[in-house]
């Protein structure tokens, strides 16, 4: 009967569990590496960025006559200048590591950082 | 088999995978097993069935016809493009693991493998799709499922080919 | 067939070991209270976490609407702008302003809620910061003053000589308390982080750190994005204060938003900022402002003399953790070039 098993069988099973496996892999080795920039703007995800060394980008949002330039080198991120008058978001400073967050409230733009690694899950300030 | 004989029966497999994705819509697995997507894939067994009674070309109609119904019915455009690629690697594998039916692979095992392929196509279409690799890391878990899941499902369908042909039923 | 049940009972394995018992989790981000926050909250039943979040989210926009000195149309504004005469206001508010002024006592006025009209004058963070004349500061500072504030009971307030309350430095503290108050009669599988602007309130257990602690870092003065220490808690308040993040420069000094009502500029004493460890997140949030304006020696004797888990960071770039703090406490400042002063 077509049913029963046969040596074949073994055979698919061993190899999509080696797929498995081999895929797993290389997130095993580096899980904590990866590091997600997501901003955000009012209730909406502006942009999203998987960090990687050597990565460069610039992006500018405007809310009203504020302009924000959030600037992403690497693995780090950081309000490079606002033209707020509280400048609360680029006296933060650089956002490195997972769990580190930056806002600009008259724009309302947050900016933070994801991943596994998290060292802290908030922080007083 | 006569021309409209074929045509009827590649009808009643695409109404049958209807129903039974449609029973699965129902009662989701997601609902007992919390991993998004998952699902037994019934509509499996139809392919499988239509692989071994019909040609290649008919079967692909009956999974293409399928996967577009069933995106009608219940989906949206990008489940439609998953189910497509998940749909069709999955045909083309265990089609060409059919050559070795009864000597290497049991019908089970061929199902497994479509399962299997089904789950690497889906995530292919959604790296295609979303433009990122990320879905990968999603993969190997569908993949140790897709043992158990293709197992059952193949088991189905070796059933209903066995009382086929118990009862001599010519089609 | 042996090797079919075999197979079923693998499967039926593999099914079991997929669907652990995670916490389903509800997070959102939103502004109140002139800042940013995020609540998240994990329950197993998802519906009950996310009940929670929206509970807690829309009392705390309630609390903004009664205790806001912005809001026009708030409460407080409404005793504010009453020129002197006796007001009556909700239970709430004058709860918020009799715990203002009991801390206001208990620090003897190195936290004072009547210090609006100095931020006011001063208009640090807005576009009109400037350092204004000493007699501008002298007449400004007749306004101030808890004395000021006079608690008729019955509800009823009045202030005295232009006073002018603002419940800025316990309005999240006292946020965070009605958050935790809401986790915990939602039931005692309700865990939840809660991030009111710098203040934080850790309920129940951490279900993402191994030891089910919530880690909060102390924010570095010079980079605040990143700590140099980190506090471990549960059903706790981290809070603290700074000189960082609202201020100004102007010839090389730094002008910020912490003033000392006694002498009407921004408190100047070697101090960058002290963050308090508290089950009640409004004593915190008071205490962070009352210790920051007393100083080190003044603000560590005051810990110790209340039993108060406090840790300073000087200007010097010392970190000082009391004694009381030490089991919880882990300092990470080495890279940023802070020593650790226990």
């Amino acid at each position: 009967m077509q049913g029963k098993l046969r040596w074949g069988d073994f055979v698919i099973c061993a190899v999509v569990l080696a797929l498995a496996g081999l895929i797993t892999l290389p997130f095993l080795f580096q899980p904590s590496d990866s590091l997600t920039c997501e901003i955000k703007q009012g209730d909406t995800v502006v942009k999203t960025i998987r960090l990687a060394d050597g990565y460069q980008d610039t992006i500018t949002l405007t809310a009203g006559d504020i302009t924000n330039v959030i600037e992403v080198d690497g693995k780090s991120v950081r309000f490079a200048s606002s033209n707020c008058p509280d400048q609360v978001c680029v006296h933060t400073g650089t956002l490195t590591r997972a769990g580190q967050m930056a806002v600009c409230l008259p724009t309302r733009v947050v900016v933070r950082l994801i991943g596994e690694d998290t060292t802290v899950d908030a922080v007083a300030r | 088999m006569k021309t409209s004989k074929r045509v009827a029966l590649c009808g009643l497999l695409v109404a049958a995978a209807l129903v039974l994705s449609l029973v699965e819509h129902m009662f989701p697995l997601q609902a007992a097993v919390p991993v998004p997507g998952i699902k037994l894939g019934l509509a499996n067994v139809v392919t499988l069935f239509a692989l071994t009674r019909l040609r290649l070309r008919e079967t692909v109609a009956v999974v293409v016809v399928r996967v577009i119904l069933s995106s009608v019915f219940m989906g949206s455009v990008t489940a439609f493009l998953f189910s497509l690629f998940g749909g069709l690697l999955s045909m083309l594998v265990m089609r060409v693991l059919l050559y070795g039916l009864g000597r290497c692979f049991s019908i089970p095992g061929i199902s497994i493998a479509g399962a299997a392929a089904h789950d690497i196509g889906q995530i292919g279409a959604a790296i295609l799709v979303l433009g990122t690799v990320d879905v990968v890391g999603y993969l190997p878990f569908l993949l140790v499922l897709s043992i158990p899941m293709g197992f059952a499902t193949g088991l189905v369908c070796a059933a209903v080919l066995g009382h086929l042909k118990k009862i001599n039923m010519e089609i | 067939m042996k090797m079919k049940k075999l197979l079923a009972a693998g499967m039926l394995g593999a099914l079991l070991l997929v669907s652990g018992c995670e916490p389903a989790s509800s997070q959102s981000d939103f502004y109140a209270m002139d800042t940013f926050m995020t609540v998240t909250t994990y329950d197993k039943n998802e519906k009950t976490a996310e009940d929670t979040r929206v509970e807690i989210e829309q009392h705390i926009n309630g609390l903004d609407q009664l205790m806001s000195r912005q809001r026009e149309e708030s409460e407080l504004s409404a005793l504010n702008a009453a020129n002197g005469q006796p007001v009556t206001v909700s239970d709430e508010l004058y709860e918020a302003i009799e715990t203002a002024v009991q801390y206001a006592e208990l620090t003897d006025g190195a936290y004072d809620p009547t210090t609006a009209p100095l931020s006011d004058l001063w208009g640090i963070g807005t576009d009109h910061e400037h350092v204004p004349t000493q007699a501008e500061i002298d007449e400004t500072l007749k306004k101030v003053g808890w004395r000021n504030i006079q608690l008729l009971g019955n509800n009823t307030v009045q202030l005295l000589n232009g006073a002018q309350v603002d419940l800025g430095g316990i309005g999240k503290g006292w946020a965070a308390n009605d958050a935790a108050a809401i986790c915990r009669m939602a039931g005692d599988t309700m865990q939840a982080l809660a991030q009111l602007g710098g203040n934080i309130y850790g309920i129940g257990k951490n279900p993402n750190s191994e030891d089910g602690t919530w880690r909060i870092g102390i924010a570095d003065p010079d980079n605040s994005a990143s700590s140099v220490a980190v506090i471990s808690m549960t059903d706790e308040s981290v809070v603290t204060s700074g000189d960082y993040e609202r201020y100004f420069m102007q010839d090389g000094k730094r002008y910020h938003h912490i003033f000392d009502p006694s002498t009407g500029y921004p408190t100047d004493n070697g101090l960058r900022s002290v963050t308090v460890v508290d089950t009640d997140s409004a004593k915190a949030d008071a205490l962070t402002t009352g210790l920051f304006v007393k100083g080190l020696d003044k603000g560590l004797e005051f810990c110790a003399e209340h039993d108060i888990k406090a840790v300073f960071i000087t200007s010097d770039k010392r970190i000082i953790p009391t004694e009381n703090v030490l089991p919880q406490y882990t300092f990470m400042g080495e890279e940023a070039g802070y020593i650790d002063a226990r």
